[in-house]
């Protein structure tokens, strides 16, 4: 493969998150196959099924990437599933035992190639006992099959050369059962003479390696979707539709294979092809046919398999393609009619075609049936072909041979064209009639799209010149002028069974529209989610916590207008005073004005003066009247509520976009949980609930391995052995369980089981003994502090260490990856009843809660999550032990700690201070007072990030913006506990 | 590291075939110092500096660049040089280095300029307060004296100053 490392690193990526969900399957599926047979009953196909086909589907990718370990483990865990889900082999515990193993080294490899993008693991191994599984089977899988009916037997394991030929052999015996082949002793003679030739054999194929590779992926998939849609057809007959599916899967092959260049597949196939033809041209199947099918598609299995490690053929098909063609002329001759007589005809021209040597009309005609294809029409070419549909024209793909040996070929041409033109309009042609010269020494082949509203007897007449072969004369279904590139395989195959239909119309209820929509109804489905770059999804969620930035903004916008708006009510208050003393004043002067009514003069000038001063006085009310600023203000609070609406609606969105249920994580303990009891020797079920539970991608990633380390101790530690639980009365069997709820913003993840309990003296004498606690803290300690103990790095419960869990790491990576995602967990336990640990987890990482308050001059944010409570204490509360400030709360001492000692941000002086505010912050286990100088309030606030210069600083997390652009740091509260200790 | 990535792309050719520098030129304390305009996001007024604890003084804190959180340094204090209250002419230039924003205070911006790099002296012999790691050389220009101080490394000594790892190439903001 000729990739660039970076898009090697990208499909690598895809290939790793893809094979890791099958994996996840296949364990699945491989625990309750488990749990079936160990209950005696039969693991239902469709479980054996997805297994295969995960499997299947890694080993593909795998293979096109030429991860050649993956490729060689698969394949061979892949075998024992298909000999299983082929009833050639029983599933055993063994068995079982056998691909779980080959499956976790199988992990391990996807592990190495995430963490090192190389295949490290060993996988000898698991191969050995993988091949050794499979030959001690070998022996028994022809007795057991047998039993097992002729479904089962007719399909032949396809491992390995040697196991193919011997199934071979039961081949003729099944002949002698088909009526239509009359010489059952000769076949076997020719079929075991074929094989004696098989050993010399040579292939004529000229195989193009640089598709090789594809093809043979293809191919894979292809030899597997026939054989399952063949055994589905043979189980039941009248799903006819099943047939065309078949013939597609065939067609497929076949022409795939002309394009490689594997002439021994390209003829079986084709052979095949033609059966099926029948089969759907009269709607029905043949009893024996299935027998023939599928040792035709076993040996181009075996021809794969042989392509695959050696890259060459190894094998002769003559013989099988005759046997094919024979049967295939039995059911035409047994139930051919006139009508269908040509196309029949025309396909057994082909065939003749096909077995001559050197010949590859049908790799030609698929070549060229590409460049005719009706969906390649540039505009004007539609446009003419839609223009003769109107006028009733019909519409042929004509695929004609000039014969290599005929002297004259461009004057064949010109007669041809001169006879088409004649008759109708020639839409495509390819190769163009004129470029065909005399020198051309080999047969030309031409395929055309033809137009014409003469009968095709007609047409076909004019197209009889000496040396020229009508190779295949089709009408076209109509649909073919909205088809896409995909269908016309289907299309060039409907024959004179389908009828026009309207041009551009919508997929029609025929056969090939109802395929069509099926298929296109089946790639819906596939694409019902798509992977996104988590970046991608970051930069979306920090956008969205942008928007909320504004609308804050906005909403402290509406309060300023509002305060404004006070003022000019207050102005409009001022304007209604003057003109009450205005309205006075004038009076007032009228009045003293008419009393002595002779300065006139100064009259006139004082009335104007009034008058100007009255009309401005109105025109100033009535502009401030009208002024609709209350108006305009009280639009931009509702446009602020509903952009807030948005905003919040975005975020919610974009949050979901990075929801994923907890399952994923879940399921894979069914597994641990299996294999952990089984070592320890102890029943032990696991009872997961809620796994339908969403939360954030990055925090599912990170709950793996605390969660993993709990299970492990409940199994290991916290479940009594079988025994022991008997005689303390309770029943044998222990139960581990999961579950996970929403509450709130929070996701509630709970580890239980109903084991021995913790006991909080014994721990903490273990923490005693291990120095991690000193003998008189433990007299101080509640209980509850004494069970959190568990959490401190170095400690472990087990008295007998296991080589399981108790490696002295455990509950001190749980505390910090659950700290780290700023969550919490708590432990409630009962001795002989059992533990509980209770996570709380915030749902996104992204917001959160958090009350703001002020120290010295910032505003600071704490995690509301972490917040107990509020207080206010007053000075003469607060009494000091060994130096630190305390305070009663409730019958506890709770020290107090000032943030400028213990993080060193600027404070303010509080010695004078009567009443202090306390922020009461936990961590899950201790609690602690921050005196603060004032809250402001609740707030839902977005994490950004402080720059990477900021990252040692302790006792903050990042930074977040308020409405008015200031930024308000974060606080830690874990960190602030650790750090005023 | 004498000249950076950026300051090499920007170098164009001058009639004479010459490499030339085009600088934002900046006082602070008596000198006039430059960087490479690509390195130069914006200028903006000085604004509130939420400051960030358990920092070296020469480390103001944080502002708010539309959304993203930058840290503001004071040079004068990361140079020694003596300390100054910002007035009117104080501003803060934001620096994109290798897609992380950082910010410094300046006492003035003055112009940009456009420099042959002929006229700059990589290895000048005049005395300096400022670690001589840190400039690209000092230029030349109509009798002016401009230190040409490279970013990257300034901004790698501040980072190891305050004692974090080189920051990730891409993203220092959340």
């Amino acid at each position: 493969m000729n990739m660039t490392p970076e898009e090697r690193e990208g499909i690598i990526g895809e290939f790793l998150a893809e094979s890791t969900e099958h994996l996840q399957l296949i364990n699945d599926k491989l625990l309750e196959a488990e749990s079936l047979v160990k209950e005696g009953q039969k693991v239902p196909d469709a479980d054996l099924d997805a297994m295969f086909r995960s499997a299947h589907t890694i080993k593909g990718t795998a293979s096109f990437m030429g991860l050649t370990k993956v490729v060689g483990l698969t394949h061979e865990a892949e075998t024992i599933l298909q000999r299983i889900k082929e009833h050639k082999m029983e599933i055993t515990l063994e068995a079982i035992e056998i691909l779980f193993d080959g499956f976790d080294v199988l992990e391990s490899l996807l592990n190495d190639l995430k963490d090192s993008n190389q295949e490290l693991t060993d996988i000898e191994e698991s191969v050995k006992r993988i091949k050794a599984l499979l030959e001690g089977d070998a022996v028994a899988p022809v007795a057991s099959s047998e039993t097992k009916g002729e479904t089962e037997s007719t399909l032949p394991p396809v491992e390995s050369t040697e196991k193919q030929e011997a199934s071979q052999e039961p081949l003729p015996a099944k002949s002698v059962e088909m009526p239509e082949v009359s010489s059952a002793k000769e076949e076997e003679t020719n079929i075991s003479e074929a094989e004696i030739k098989n050993a010399t054999y040579i292939s004529k194929s000229n195989i193009n390696e640089k598709y090789l590779q594809q093809y043979l992926v293809e191919l894979e998939q292809n030899i597997e979707d026939f054989n399952a849609q063949l055994l589905n057809l043979e189980e039941d007959n009248s799903k006819v539709d099943l047939i065309n599916n078949l013939f597609r899967i065939m067609h497929t092959i076949k022409g795939s294979a002309g394009i490689v260049g594997v002439l021994e597949i390209q003829s079986l196939a084709h052979s095949m092809e033609n059966i099926l033809g029948v089969c759907r041209e009269k709607g029905k199947t043949y009893e024996n046919m299935f027998t023939l099918l599928f040792m035709g598609i076993d040996v181009i299995k075996e021809l794969y398999d042989s392509l695959k490690t050696t890259q060459t053929v190894n094998k002769d098909v003559t013989q099988l393609c005759k046997e094919l063609e024979k049967y295939y002329k039995e059911i035409i001759n047994e139930n051919s009619s006139p009508d269908k007589q040509d196309v029949l005809v025309k396909n057994e021209e082909a065939s003749a075609a096909m077995t001559e040597p050197g010949l590859s009309t049908d790799q030609d005609i698929k070549r060229i049936s590409t460049t005719i294809d009706i969906s390649q029409f540039s505009k004007e070419e539609r446009k003419s072909a839609e223009d003769l549909y109107k006028e009733g024209d019909q519409f042929y793909q004509i695929f004609i041979q000039i014969e290599g040996s005929c002297p004259t070929k461009s004057m064949k041409a010109f007669l041809l064209e001169e006879h088409l033109r004649k008759l109708g309009t020639i839409l495509k042609i390819s190769p163009l009639f004129e470029s065909i010269s005399d020198e051309m020494n080999s047969e030309i082949l031409i395929g055309i799209v033809y137009a014409s509203k003469e009968k095709d007897d007609k047409i076909k007449s004019s197209l009889s010149v000496e040396g020229v072969n009508l190779l295949s004369f089709d009408l076209m279904a109509d649909e073919l002028f909205s088809s896409t590139p995909e269908k016309k395989e289907s299309d060039t195959m409907i024959k004179e069974n389908s009828k026009p239909v309207e041009v551009g119309a919508a997929v029609q209820q025929t056969d090939v529209g109802k395929e069509v929509a099926a298929r296109a109804k089946t790639s819906s489905v596939e694409i019902s989610t798509i992977r996104i770059d988590s970046q991608k999804l970051d930069k979306l969620m920090n956008l969205s916590g942008e928007l909320v930035i504004v609308r804050a903004q906005y909403a402290r916008l509406v309060t300023l207008f509002n305060d404004s708006l006070t003022e000019q009510k207050e102005l409009l208050r001022i304007l209604s005073d003057i003109r009450t003393k205005y309205e006075t004043f004038t009076g007032e002067y009228k009045r003293i004005a008419s009393r002595n009514g002779n300065k006139r003069k100064q009259d006139e000038k004082m009335n104007e003066l009034m008058e100007s001063l009255s009309s401005r006085l109105a025109y100033l009310e009535m502009t401030t009247a009208k002024s609709n600023v209350m108006g305009h203000i009280h639009t931009l609070d509702e446009t602020t509520i509903s952009l807030g609406k948005l905003s919040s609606d975005i975020q919610t969105g974009v949050m979901q976009t990075r929801m994923m249920p907890i399952e994923g994580v879940f399921t894979r303990f069914k597994r641990i949980v299996r294999d952990i009891a089984k070592q320890v020797e102890k029943d032990v079920s696991l009872e997961i609930e809620g796994e339908d539970t969403e939360l954030d991608k990055k925090i599912v990633d990170s709950l793996g391995d605390p969660l993993t380390h709990m299970i492990r101790n409940a199994v290991d530690h916290g479940i009594e052995d079988p025994e022991t639980r008997v005689k303390k009365g309770k029943v044998r069997n222990g139960t581990v369980y999961l579950k996970a709820s929403h509450q709130g913003n929070n996701i509630c993840i709970e580890v239980g089981d109903d084991g021995k309990g913790l006991d909080p003296v014994a721990i903490a004498q273990s923490a005693l003994k291990k120095g991690i606690i000193a003998e008189d803290q433990i007299d101080k300690m509640t209980e509850k502090e004494k069970l959190n103990l568990v959490f401190m790095p170095g400690f472990s419960t087990a008295a007998q260490v296991t080589g399981l869990s108790g490696r002295g790491v455990g509950m001190d990576v749980v505390k910090s990856m659950i700290t780290s995602v700023n969550g919490v967990v708590d432990i409630e336990t009962e001795v002989d009843k059992g533990t509980r640990f209770l996570m709380k987890i915030p749902l996104t990482l992204a917001i959160i809660q958090a009350l703001l308050v002020v120290v010295g001059a910032e505003t600071y944010a704490i995690p509301l999550e972490s917040v107990t409570e509020i207080i206010k204490t007053r000075d003469e509360d607060i009494y000091s032990i060994d130096g630190n400030d305390t305070v009663k709360l409730r019958d506890h001492a709770l020290s107090l700690v000032e943030l400028e000692k213990v993080i060193k941000i600027k404070g303010t002086d509080r010695s004078q201070q009567k009443e202090l505010k306390v922020v009461v912050i936990s961590d899950g286990e201790s609690q602690i007072g921050v005196a603060v100088d004032s809250l402001i309030g609740e707030e839902e606030i977005v994490i950004k990030s402080l720059s990477n210069h900021f990252t040692e600083v302790k006792g903050v997390t990042g930074a977040s913006i308020l409405g008015d652009g200031t930024i308000a740091l974060i606080l830690d509260p874990v960190a602030i506990i650790q750090e005023s200790r | 590291m004498t000249i950076s990535n950026e300051v090499e792309d920007h170098q164009i050719g001058s009639k004479s075939g010459e490499k030339i520098l085009e600088l934002v030129c900046f006082k602070l304390a008596a000198e006039e110092y430059a960087v490479d305009i690509t390195q130069v996001q914006e200028v903006i007024r000085i604004q509130r500096i939420t400051p960030i604890p358990q920092m070296p003084e020469f480390t103001l804190g944080v502002i708010n660049i539309r959304g993203t959180i930058v840290p503001v340094f004071d040079l004068r204090r990361k140079f020694q040089l003596p300390t100054k209250e910002f007035d009117g002419l104080s501003k803060i230039l934001v620096a994109d280095i290798r897609g992380t924003l950082i910010s410094f205070i300046v006492d003035e911006i003055l112009d940009n300029i456009r420099i042959e790099s002929s006229c700059v002296d990589p290895s000048p012999t005049v005395k300096m307060n400022i670690d001589r790691d840190c400039i690209i050389g000092i230029g030349e220009l109509e009798n002016r004296m401009i230190i040409i101080l490279d970013l990257d490394t300034v901004n790698d000594l501040i980072n190891s100053e305050i004692g974090t790892q080189e920051p990730s190439p891409v993203g220092g903001e959340g």
